[in-house]
């Protein structure tokens, strides 16, 4: 075996090559501080790196919904929250009718302001959240109660939505509650529609369930039993707006739930999110302290074999002959 | 006296074959950096001695031959490892491409899936809200793009492919046409006695250099010929006479071809080896499949988008409405799915249709939009991955067979290197070896001299003998 001037070189070359090729992957470690930034790098690690990846944008994406979720619910709950004072109100109004000695001038005064109440709970069914009728349903550009202008006391008829003194304008098949989704295939529900609230119609058939109330049928008969100065009609129908408060608080009590949940489920996303992070940087990042030193050993190496090779040259027969 | 003048004469034929080494070992010194030179030895023989008075004495000393060393497992072994090589090699320039194409970062077809169905997901919360529809519109043109561009970079790395092959056929006619002469002119130079060295180490460089293009094999006949086949056994140069390997365009498509005279022969990956063969697997296995698979997504992708989304109703209560253009699908023997991705396009233009809700006059129902954002997580394509997952598999394919390539590379590129080096150390050229010849030479030459000056002066006392 003889090693002529070809081989040295040669081998130096690929050498220097091959440590060449080396420290520049090094170098683009360190400098993207990922270990995976092509697939070749590690073919296996793909799969996951994407899932995650997509997992991570799906759990921001989550985030943003239920924190639109969280705002519905409480614009839902302020309204409620007022609905609840004014049916306190209206208990109040009724009671001081029942035991006030009132004379009917000042009853007609109290029947107005039952019929005030009323007015302004028309107006919080109709209210309206970034223009759209927050208790609208799916129908959100419909404005949902409107006051029946035929109505009749003596032909009020709770089984026929027509007598109602507030009408409901929202096709029953988009009488739907908004719901959000907060994880995959996981919905909440971030608001009420109208008929289940004010007309006490929770199943959605057009009339009032039994054992529910029409709020504002409620109200109307209040008014006209105080109008009429009939203080046996008005004791009987004092539990309804109680039933009525009950209704308005179950429901709110059920917005309230929710929001809970959205809370507790924004705080789980956070943790599951970072979770998801650690998981992608354990996949493509790179260990910096070991791809330093790893560089640093390699420059050095790399150093010597420069040096080498240009000591090859000195070293020549022709210097001795 | 007649012992002096064959002195004379001995010292003479030293003197010239001195000479002749000498030129022998600067001809090797001249050529120590020629590629494929093989060092060349001065045979030296005595002349046939002559029988003087019962004695037997030489009469000097010849140039017998000058013998090109020559390690036929070497060269044997050079051209396997080159065509290893070549075939490694050549597949490093596309793969760099599609690993550029089905990158990981977040400029690829799985990033702009998420987007799309983000955009969906982000529309569930304000199904009538228009710029959050213009938003789903957008993000679909650019996943659109994103299908189109990728099917249409695929394309460009296969006509690259085919326009390297196509640049490389008149080199390797001409050298299978060098190496036809070169048999030629090396039996009619031997059969008159002479050494072809020369020829035979241009030969043999020639047969190396088509190794790593074509991979060929090659035995040598009786009369010194070298006979050339492609690996699956079609001749590309036989004794004294070439083929020609032509390329045939039809559009798009390029078909390499061997002509055998009057017939020509279809060449496909199996009948070739090297550099050809890395470029042909490229251009014929790994490119259609992955173009197969983006057809695929793009297919699974516009009828399972469409299937929901025109079963929902838009803005303007219309139902039925498709979202994407309802892909060519062809019938067999094409799948179903081909050229879906480079036909994939929006078949709505504006946001009021998109089919958000399930019943009419519900701006607000979001029951479809959360239908169509679920499909993100659904095992769509096949019934058996996700679209994401199925692209992750497309990417991890073409990081194996990068990974792959670039460690076979590797491991091929030191065996080659390998065997020059031992090349090199059995028939190369050291320049320790060659001075320390010169020496040799030299000093011979000086001692031949010595000689012919001694004798001179023999003779010159000799003829002073009588004054």
């Amino acid at each position: 075996m003889k090693a002529t001037q070809w081989t040295t070189y040669r081998s130096m070359q690929l050498q220097l090559g091959t440590m060449g090729d080396r420290l520049h992957e090094l170098r683009t470690l360190a400098a993207t501080g990922k270990k995976v930034s092509r697939p070749s790098d590690d073919p296996s690690s793909v799969r996951p790196i994407l899932d995650v990846r997509a997992q991570v944008r799906l759990a921001d994406r989550y985030l943003e919904t239920m924190g639109t979720g969280l705002d519905r619910a409480k614009v839902v709950e302020g309204h409620m929250s007022s609905m609840e004072n004014a049916l306190v109100r209206a208990k109040e109004l009724a009671l001081s009718a029942v035991n006030g000695g009132y004379d009917p001038q000042s009853m007609a005064t109290v029947a107005d302001q039952i019929a005030n109440i009323r007015a302004q709970l028309v107006d919080t069914a109709n209210a309206r959240f970034d223009g759209k009728y927050v208790f609208a349903g799916y129908e959100e550009q419909t404005k949902p109660f409107t006051v029946n202008p035929t109505y009749n006391p003596a032909t009020y008829n709770p089984a026929n939505p027509a007598t109602y003194p507030v009408l409901y304008n929202v096709g029953l098949a988009n009488s739907q509650p908004n719901m959000l989704e907060i994880s995959p295939g996981e919905t909440v529900q971030v608001g009420l529609t109208g008929n289940s609230l004010f007309l006490g119609d929770a199943d959605n058939d057009g009339v009032t369930d039994p054992g529910a109330y029409d709020i504002f049928a409620v109200l109307t008969q209040i008014e006209e039993a105080i109008r009429a100065d009939d203080k046996t009609a008005i004791s009987a129908k004092l539990d309804t707006i109680d039933g009525a408060a009950d209704q308005a608080r179950r429901l709110r009590s059920k917005i309230g739930n929710n929001a809970a949940r959205l809370e507790s489920a924004m705080q789980q996303m956070e943790i599951t999110k970072i979770d998801l992070k650690e998981t992608l940087s354990r996949y493509e990042d790179a260990d910096l302290i070991e791809t330093l030193t790893d560089l640093t050993q390699q420059e050095t190496a790399f150093e010597a074999a420069l040096n080498i090779t240009a000591k090859i040259s000195e070293l020549s027969i022709l210097k001795f002959i | 006296m007649p012992g002096l003048i064959s002195a004379l004469n001995a010292g003479e034929t030293s003197l010239y074959t001195h000479q002749k080494a000498l030129e022998v070992t600067g001809n090797n010194i001249s050529n120590v950096n020629t590629p494929g030179y093989s060092r060349q030895e001065a045979i030296l023989s005595p002349y046939p001695t002559l029988n003087f008075g019962g004695y037997f004495i030489g009469q000097g000393v010849r140039v017998a031959d000058i013998q090109r060393q020559h390690d036929s497992f070497v060269a044997r072994q050079l051209q396997e490892k080159s065509a290893t090589f070549g075939e490694q090699d050549s597949k490093a320039g596309p793969l760099a491409e599609l690993e550029r194409i089905f990158n990981i970062g977040e400029n690829n077809i799985a990033a702009s899936i998420d987007s799309f169905f983000d955009s969906w997901q982000e529309l569930s919360t304000d199904p009538s809200n228009l710029v959050l529809r213009d938003q789903v519109i957008q993000r679909s043109g650019l996943l659109v793009d994103n299908f189109r561009t990728t099917d249409q970079e695929l394309k460009t790395i296969q006509r690259y492919v085919n326009e390297t092959l196509d640049g490389k056929l008149s080199a390797i006619n001409t050298k299978a046409q060098e190496l036809a002469a070169l048999n030629n002119r090396i039996a009619s130079l031997e059969t008159s006695g002479q050494m072809a060295n020369t020829q035979r180490d241009r030969r043999d460089v020639l047969v190396q250099e088509l190794s790593q293009t074509l991979g060929v094999q090659t035995y040598t006949d009786n009369a010194g010929m070298v006979n050339v086949t492609l690996p699956g056994g079609l001749p590309l140069v036989q004794a004294d006479s070439a083929m020609t390997l032509q390329g045939v365009w039809s559009g798009q498509d390029y078909q390499l071809k061997l002509s055998l005279g009057n017939t020509s022969i279809d060449l496909e990956a199996r009948h070739l080896g090297g550099e050809f063969k890395g470029l042909m697997e490229v251009k014929d296995t790994l490119i259609p499949d992955l173009q197969s698979r983006l057809d695929k997504l793009a297919y699974t992708l516009a009828t399972e988008i469409n299937a929901v989304h025109s079963g929902g109703i838009d803005l303007n209560n219309n139902t039925g409405i498709n979202f994407f253009t309802p892909p060519p699908s062809p019938g067999p023997p094409a799948n179903i799915w081909d050229g879906a991705a480079s036909s994939l396009q929006l078949a709505v233009s504006n946001g009021f249709q998109i089919a958000a809700a399930s019943s009419p006059n519900a701006p607000g129902d979001n029951s479809n939009v959360l239908a169509i954002a679920g499909l993100a997580s659904q095992k769509l394509v096949d019934g058996a991955t996700t679209l994401i997952d199925y692209y992750s598999s497309m990417a991890s394919k073409v990081g194996l067979e990068s990974s792959q390539a670039k460690l076979v590379r590797v491991g091929a590129e030191d065996a080659l290197v390998q065997m020059q080096n031992l090349r090199e150390s059995r028939v190369g050229v050291s320049l320790e070896q060659e001075m320390i010849d010169l020496i040799r030479f030299q000093r011979g030459f000086e001692a031949s001299a010595k000689l012919l000056s001694t004798v001179d002066e023999m003779m010159e006392t000799l003829l002073t003998v009588k004054r």
